[in-house]
């Protein structure tokens, strides 16, 4: 028995200016109640077709039902009139305001035409413990981490007295920790009779919490399955049109003098997360993987070992050399490669386009120049830009349009692709493959590992877990801002005992044995 | 030097100070507040020569003072809708946009002068009554400073106020600000940033308008076609000092009028070219936006 659905997209085109047709005759229905998922390689369109829905982006073709009704969605402030809601795949917020301001914003109280700022602070704290959200909402939003960015996203959503909620990509941006909170608030919500479509990568999240999941590849959708009745390996097919075959790169840690060495880190500074007497060596070929929940240092350790903070205690030599007051750039000319967190602000200038971005750290390069570097050699830049563009798969008809247009997945591949491609004897890989797709992510994987077997340096930080899992030989996790457990990444350490450890319920007293090894390794 | 002393603390230069930061203030809080919408708004000056024009036209032509002070309003309104069209509507760049503002106003002024007049240069006006009140302006020193200003001056201050508190306070001034931040987030959540950017160049045109009226019908009451010389300029490099805060922008302003001021009166006092003392509110600004620029390096640099 068919009801109508809450909702229902009919064959759906949509085509950009520059002629990229990002939607093919797509359809998509939602049930009331229900959570639905989207997957699909990056670039297949997912975030346009919700565009669409949420009335960022105009239709060319196709129609949109809502209640059985033929709805015309124009702009998101008609999308929310109809209930709907989207939490976007990159942040929208107004970093000076703060938190009850983004999320008041656009939707206001006033009070004799002065806007109410106590019921702003009140919704958002309603909503906080209503659902279990919680944020400081007099916090300044530029000052959240990013886990409490994507937070206050939802809970702007929430404001808005919605029905139906699209969520793209939301658990990219959390820790397992956080991802488990999320679908318990999903399920909440659902239960309360919302409708949740959720974007995502991860087919194991599709597993855990979703009813059905519409599967769509190049533009066009190519089905809707119960969850129930598909298997994991069942979905990626459909979405790459072949399986994904894991291959692991033979390696071993070579010996010799440690690419990176840091001994006894500490800074304090304040709002930001301390470190403390860190110790750590990673030698060539080695791989090591940090893991913890965010928030605990991990970002304040890649900001010492990437230049970008300069006030510390304790010592960082890369191949021998102290890094200490030496500018980004100067760390960087030490081969040092770095793949940020944040793909928009660190990684990328999103309006620059996909050469120039590609080229950012390597301009200065001979290969690059001509007329003895007075001129740039764009002929050059081209063909390399063509070559990357290749072997990383990244999708986009044309290298001069800005990095912005391009989806998500394929501007986090520019980025790995110019940080991996420059063989750097150290790299500081920070969430390398987040929001990427699982064929594209595997290629990555074995990209780094490639990077290792030839003698480089990884420092992996990731809240993947199953990442640190398939790449790294020792794990570390980092707690408060001190490591507190090492273990080798030999098959025996499971996901709940790194858990106890990331949650500060267990530590090792192995600081000392790490120094002893480290000493050992120095005496080889 | 005694002399240059004696002058600047006599009350009729504290006066001509004040006088001469009206049409700075205003021209600042025009760049305020298209600024804090995202625009950088180079028109400005081509704003206040048609204020100050039409203000001198209209109200010369009926005598009213209320009319020509409307016809300088209503054409800086129409000037900031108009740009926000072209930005907006044409996509053109808001900095192209406002050159060739200013390049129409300065050919449209001498035509219409021409065509009224017969000449290229001047127009009679009409005078902005000033204000006094009677008694307390008797009252020596705070009594012309507080009592006896020209309404203009009051006018403006009104404005500066209402500037900030719309900006901290309303609904209009936090969607200008989310627009000026980003564009993309306000749009998300349904704003319409069309919309706000017109109201923020409507506001900024209005008191564009008004900094023009005031040159020629209160500063002088006639109408010159180069009398705002790049004061409109000075108002937006006078708000990047005040960065974007209204109360540090009206003081910057009054920097500049002062300067401007002690300009004027050197000339007879001091008998030093009047060619060199005119570009002596120039060079302040460049001092001011160097020493500007140092600071916040500075500070930029104590941030580990
Ligand atoms: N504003 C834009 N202008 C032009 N092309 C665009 C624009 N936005 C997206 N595209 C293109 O449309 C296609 C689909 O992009 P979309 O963002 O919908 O992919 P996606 O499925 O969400 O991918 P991902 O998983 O990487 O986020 C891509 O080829 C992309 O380059
Ligand atoms: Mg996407």
């Amino acid at each position: 028995m068919e009801t109508t659905p809450l909702l229902d997209m009919q064959a759906i085109t949509k085509i950009y200016d520059n002629g990229v047709v990002a939607n093919d005759n797509a359809s998509f229905s939602l049930r009331k109640g229900e959570i639905h998922a989207i997957a699909g390689e990056n670039g297949a369109g997912k975030t346009t077709l919700m565009k669409v829905l949420y009335g960022l982006e105009k239709v060319d073709e196709g129609r949109v039902m809502l209640h059985g009704n033929e709805v015309n969605i124009t702009s998101p402030h008609k999308a929310i009139e109809h209930g709907i809601g989207m939490v976007h795949q990159h942040f929208m917020l107004v970093d000076s305001l703060s938190v009850a301001e983004n999320v008041m914003l656009g939707a206001e109280v006033t009070k004799r035409g002065f806007i109410d700022k106590s019921h702003g602070i009140q919704k958002t704290e309603a909503i906080a413990k209503t659902y279990g959200l919680y944020i400081n909402p007099l916090a300044k939003t530029q000052t959240l981490s990013v886990g409490l960015k994507q937070r206050l996203e939802i809970i702007k959503v929430l404001a808005r007295d919605v029905s139906i909620v699209i969520l793209d990509e939301p658990t990219a941006v959390l820790t397992p920790q956080e991802t488990v909170e999320l679908f318990n608030q999903l399920k909440r919500l659902r239960n309360e009779g919302h409708s949740i479509v959720i974007i995502t990568h991860k087919l194991k999240e599709i597993k855990t919490i979703c009813d059905r999941v519409t599967v769509m590849r190049h533009g066009k959708t190519i089905g809707t399955y119960d969850v129930a009745t598909i298997t994991e390996a069942e979905i990626s097919k459909r979405m790459i049109g072949a399986e994904v075959r894991v291959e692991r790169v033979e390696r071993s840690i070579q010996g010799g003098k440690p690419i990176l060495e840091i001994t006894n880190l500490t800074r304090h500074h304040p709002g930001e997360p301390s470190l403390h007497d860190v110790n750590l060596s990673i030698r060539p070929g080695e791989i090591i993987g940090v893991a913890g929940v965010e928030g605990n240092g991990q970002r304040t350790l890649i900001d010492i070992l990437t230049g970008y903070a300069s006030s510390y205690e304790g010592r960082v030599l890369i191949n021998g050399v102290d890094i200490r007051g030496r500018s980004i750039k100067a760390v960087r000319e030490l081969a040092v490669s770095h793949i940020p967190e944040d793909r928009m602000i660190k990684g990328s200038n999103p309006f620059g386009t996909i050469g120039e971005n590609l080229v950012s750290t390597t301009i200065n390069k001979p290969a690059f120049n001509r007329a003895k570097g007075w001129l740039i050699n764009g002929r050059k830049i081209r063909q390399y830009t063509q070559r990357l563009l290749k072997s990383y798969r990244i999708k986009a008809d044309n290298t001069d349009v800005p990095v912005r247009v391009l989806s998500g997945g394929n501007i986090q591949k520019v980025v790995c692709a110019r940080e991996l491609d420059s063989q750097p004897s150290l790299l500081i890989a920070d969430q390398p493959s987040r929001g990427i797709d699982v064929g594209s992510m595997e290629f990555i994987h074995r990209q780094i590992e490639t990077l290792a077997s030839n003698g480089s340096a990884v420092l992996l930080v990731s809240a993947d877990l199953r990442e640190i899992f398939r790449l790294a030989d020792t794990i570390y996790v980092i707690y408060n801002g001190a490591f507190v457990g090492a273990f080798n990444n030999d098959g025996s350490v499971r996901e709940d005992t790194l858990g106890e450890y990331m949650l500060g319920i267990k530590r090792q007293a192995f600081a000392k044995e790490v120094a002893r090894r480290d000493a050992g390794n120095a005496a080889l | 030097m005694r002399a240059l002393f004696e002058t600047i603390v006599q009350m009729e230069f504290i006066m001509t100070a004040i006088e001469l930061s009206v049409p700075l203030v205003l021209a600042a809080l025009a760049a305020l507040i298209t600024n804090k919408a995202g625009i950088l708004n180079i028109g400005i000056e081509g704003s206040m020569l048609m204020g100050a024009l039409m203000g001198a036209v209209v109200g010369y032509q009926t005598g009213s003072v209320m009319l020509g002070l409307l016809a300088a309003i209503a054409i800086g309104a129409f000037l900031g809708l108009l740009m926000s069209v072209f930005v907006n509507k044409f996509k053109i760049n808001h900095i192209l946009v406002g050159i060739a503002f200013n390049l129409l106003a300065a050919g449209l002024a001498i035509f219409i002068i021409y065509v009224r007049t017969g000449t290229k240069g001047d127009h009679p006006s009409v005078s902005i009554p000033t204000w006094t009140v009677p008694y307390l302006s008797d009252l020596p020193i705070v009594g012309p400073l507080l009592f006896g200003q020209n309404l203009m001056v009051y006018l403006t201050v009104v404005a500066a106020v209402v500037i900030a508190v719309v900006l901290s306070r309303t609904k209009l001034g936090m969607h200008i600000k989310a627009v000026g931040e980003n564009v993309e987030a306000a749009e998300s959540v349904g704003i319409n940033a069309f919309k706000i950017q017109s109201y923020a160049l409507l506001i900024g045109g209005v008191l564009a308008g008004l900094g023009g009226a005031f040159m020629s019908m209160a500063y002088m009451s006639t109408f010159n076609t180069g009398m705002i010389a790049g004061r409109g300029f000075i108002g937006i490099a006078a708000e990047s000092m005040g960065a974007g805060i209204v109360g540090n922008t009206v003081l910057a302003s009054a920097v500049f009028g002062f300067v401007n001021t002690f300009a004027v009166t050197a000339q007879v006092t001091l008998r030093i070219p009047f060619e060199l003392l005119n570009t002596l509110p120039y060079l302040v600004t460049i001092l001011a936006l160097v020493i500007y620029a140092m600071r916040k390096r500075r500070k930029q640099v104590k941030q580990p």
